[in-house]
């Protein structure tokens, strides 16, 4: 039952948009989806599991890099993702959350530009959303859509924020996808850990993928099995289609204008 | 038996007064940690985890404690993962053979990261031996078919319970305390079998040591947990989720406390899978009679079920990938005449001899074949068959490792980081007791 040593083809699609020039309409449909989860995070960025996180990451001393969005402090990478999206846990569009805050945390650290940043999400957001949307009744009645399939996401999110080539991006699915995790009918409190472990999941996966850890090459059917979805890996056909493409100057600072101001200000000009 | 909303408190209440291990189950216990560090040990010096400790060093915090074996620190959360993978990361730490589970590396990943100054030797052991049994007796609540062909690995799903576990003990977590931890850890539990033969294995131990602990910590920090009748046995439970209440879950109480499941974990003479030790046991006693290699025109294997379902990689180019490929341990144990470390390194994977051979070997799945067992048949070019039965693999229950066996497999693992150090660690681990912190364990470990 080992995992194939060859790249599948969805895996190999999706590695495909790791250097290409996204589609107009992609790069403002993410904008606009980042505004709304950036405002959603900053207004619920305080319940006892966040606050627990954002004590933990003090308390083992964490460098700052990356932003925790209402603290005016900076923690790791990977934990600034974690505490952001499980702030944004349990609202519209949550299973995004994690591709989002990942691409951020990292563009920050990074010092990234705004459009690197928006480009990272806008491809981790089109395969999150696209994922979920194929998940069955039954599978989304057990896992938690942002920990199932937006770790994923996120993942390629970050593969394409740290240009990673596509070998490494194939694992960092693969070390993502096997990371599926987020009983459904949890409480609040394990539905915000499991948001926020998802993000951090897709970090950590394209950071020790560029590391040089290797992983399934299989990321899409992984998780296809856990969750008992066998067809998941059609849910990804036509994003090359709809994702990538052309943007005038003027599109793209259109999509870049949707930015909320904060979130900009935390990337290089 | 309490209801099914209740298993995780039941074993929570019944262990928490546990200070001390039966000796059987002590004795056991230190075996199992001597074993496991041993190939922590082994796997961090050989670079294995070496993205782990890079990402611990770039995005953790200060070192609160250095690797075993290593100068190198790291923070808690990052130390736990990396040693709980580096435990579990060449396959070589231990098995539950009835429950398929290899419960010590997150086990060691929690409780050698979090274990502080004030821990006591014998907590940290008793804190150990829990995480363990828990895991194998979550394990063995699986229906059988479940069990084998589930598409989740057990290493992480059930080791971030046990991890969570374990943390608790140590944070002094009162019972309330750990079941929000538990719960906490069923929803970041992580397990797939599709991480066979890459980084993603061993990387599921680390996990799971990192997310329990990380979830007693959250829980001690004051977090509300899940609040829902039961992490383990609940509707929302780790058995409805993921195996559809595929359990019996009498196995995860029975004799709780009296009967340690723990006494039963076998430790790997060879650096792979269980379902291949036999198979390698008798490639070591054919390679007596053979000869010249170069006379076998095939040798045929009756095995064991599991072998062509998880070892079937025909044609390994790396480390991982070589773990799962029962071809490549026929053929590797017949040119070198041994089955360790170096016979699973890249270049010994890829040689041309090797790889010859593994093209002769056929298996040959039979249900009337145990776990531990194969009957090997080499046939040669004169029309000879020689025939190796194995009715116990070394390592398995019924052929345990010695004292002696186990002190020398260690002693292999420390020759890179600690050489001729290894009577030294396992007279560190004996000395655990009440009166001692861990302290002695550490100092042994250092390099």
């Amino acid at each position: 039952m080992s995992g194939p040593l060859v790249m599948s083809a969805s895996t190999a699609m999706l590695t495909s948009l790791l250097h290409a020039e996204l589609a107009a309409d992609a790069l403002v449909d993410a904008a606009r989806l980042a505004n709304a989860l950036w405002h959603t995070a900053g207004e619920h960025r305080s319940n006892a599991v966040t606050d627990g996180l954002f004590e933990l990451a003090l308390v083992d001393g964490l460098p700052p890099q990356a932003t925790a969005i209402g603290h005016g402090a900076k923690i790791s990478a990977p934990a600034a993702a974690c505490f952001n999206a499980a702030c944004a846990a349990g609202r519209d569009d949550d299973t995004l959350a994690p591709s989002l805050f990942a691409s951020l945390a990292i563009a920050e650290t990074q010092k990234l530009t705004a459009r690197q940043f928006l480009e990272a999400f806008a491809i981790g957001a089109g395969v999150s959303r696209r994922l979920a949307s194929a998940l069955n009744v039954e599978g989304a009645r057990r896992f938690i859509p942002a920990s199932a399939v937006g770790q994923l996401g996120a993942a390629l999110s970050v593969c394409r924020a740290l240009d990673l080539d596509r070998g490494a991006a194939s694992s960092a699915l693969g070390l993502a996808a096997v990371q599926v995790t987020g009983n459904a009918r949890r409480s609040d409190a394990a539905y915000t850990l499991s948001v926020g472990n998802a993000a951090r999941v897709g970090v950590e996966s394209a950071l020790i993928a560029g590391f040089g850890a290797n992983g399934p090459q299989n990321g899409v059917s992984a998780i296809g099995l856990m969750l008992n979805v066998p067809m998941l890996e059609s849910a990804v056909d036509d994003i090359v289609a709809l994702t990538v493409g052309a943007a005038s100057d003027a599109r793209v600072a259109a999509a870049l204008d949707i930015l909320p101001t904060g979130l900009r200000e935390l990337l290089a000009a | 038996m309490p209801p099914g909303n209740r298993l995780a408190e039941e074993f929570v209440r019944r262990t928490a007064t546990v200070a001390r291990l039966p000796d059987a189950a002590e004795h056991a216990a230190r075996r199992m940690l001597f074993n496991v560090v041993g190939t922590a040990v082994g796997a961090i010096a050989s670079g294995e985890v070496d993205s782990l400790i890079r990402l611990g060093q770039q995005f953790g915090g200060p070192p609160a404690l250095l690797l075993p074996g290593d100068l190198r620190g790291l923070d808690r959360s990052h130390a736990a993962l990396a040693i709980g993978s580096a435990a579990h990361a060449e396959d070589f730490d231990d098995t539950h053979l009835r429950s398929i589970v290899h419960p010590a590396a997150s086990a060691l990943g929690a409780v050698y990261a979090l274990a502080d100054d004030e821990v006591r030797g014998t907590d940290l052991l008793t804190a150990f031996a829990m995480s363990c049994e828990l895991q194998i007796r979550l394990a063995l609540c699986l229906e059988t078919e479940v069990r084998e062909f589930h598409p989740a690995s057990f290493t992480g799903l059930f080791g971030t319970v046990g991890a969570a576990l374990a943390a608790s003990r140590l944070l002094g977590s009162d019972i309330g305390t750990t079941l929000q931890a538990m719960a906490f850890a069923c929803s970041s539990s992580i397990g797939s079998r599709q991480s066979l033969g890459t980084f993603a294995k061993p990387l599921h131990a680390g996990k799971a040591a990192s997310n329990g602990m990380a979830a007693a910590r959250l829980a001690r920090a004051g977090a509300p947990g899940p609040e829902i009748e039961d992490p383990i046995g609940g509707d929302a439970g780790l058995f409805n989720v993921h195996f559809d209440g595929r359990v019996d879950p009498a196995p995860l109480l029975d004799g709780l406390g009296e009967q340690w499941e723990i006494v039963d974990v076998a430790f790997k003479p060879y650096p792979c899978g269980v379902l291949l030790h036999p198979i390698i046991d008798a490639a070591l006693a054919m390679r007596g009679r053979v000869g010249d290699l170069g006379h076998i025109s095939r040798i045929d294997v009756a095995c064991s079920l599991p072998v062509a379902k998880d070892t079937a990689v025909a044609d390994p180019k790396d480390s991982h990938q070589a773990k799962f490929s029962a071809s490549h341990a026929v053929a590797a144990t017949l040119v070198d005449g041994v089955l360790g470390r170096r016979q699973y390194q890249t270049g010994r994977v890829l040689d041309p001899q090797i790889g010859e051979l593994r093209r002769r070997v056929a298996f040959h799945p039979d249900a009337a074949v145990p776990k531990d067992a194969c009957v090997m048949t080499a046939s040669l070019a004169n029309g000879e068959t020689l025939i190796e039965t194995v009715a116990h693999a070394v390592g398995s229950r019924d052929r345990p490792m010695t004292d002696g066996e186990l002190s020398g497999k260690v002693e292999q693992l420390f020759e890179d980081a600690l050489p001729g150090r290894a009577a030294a660690v396992w007279s560190a681990i004996g000395a655990l007791s009440p009166d001692t912190g861990v302290a002695g364990l550490r100092e042994a470990l250092r390099p």
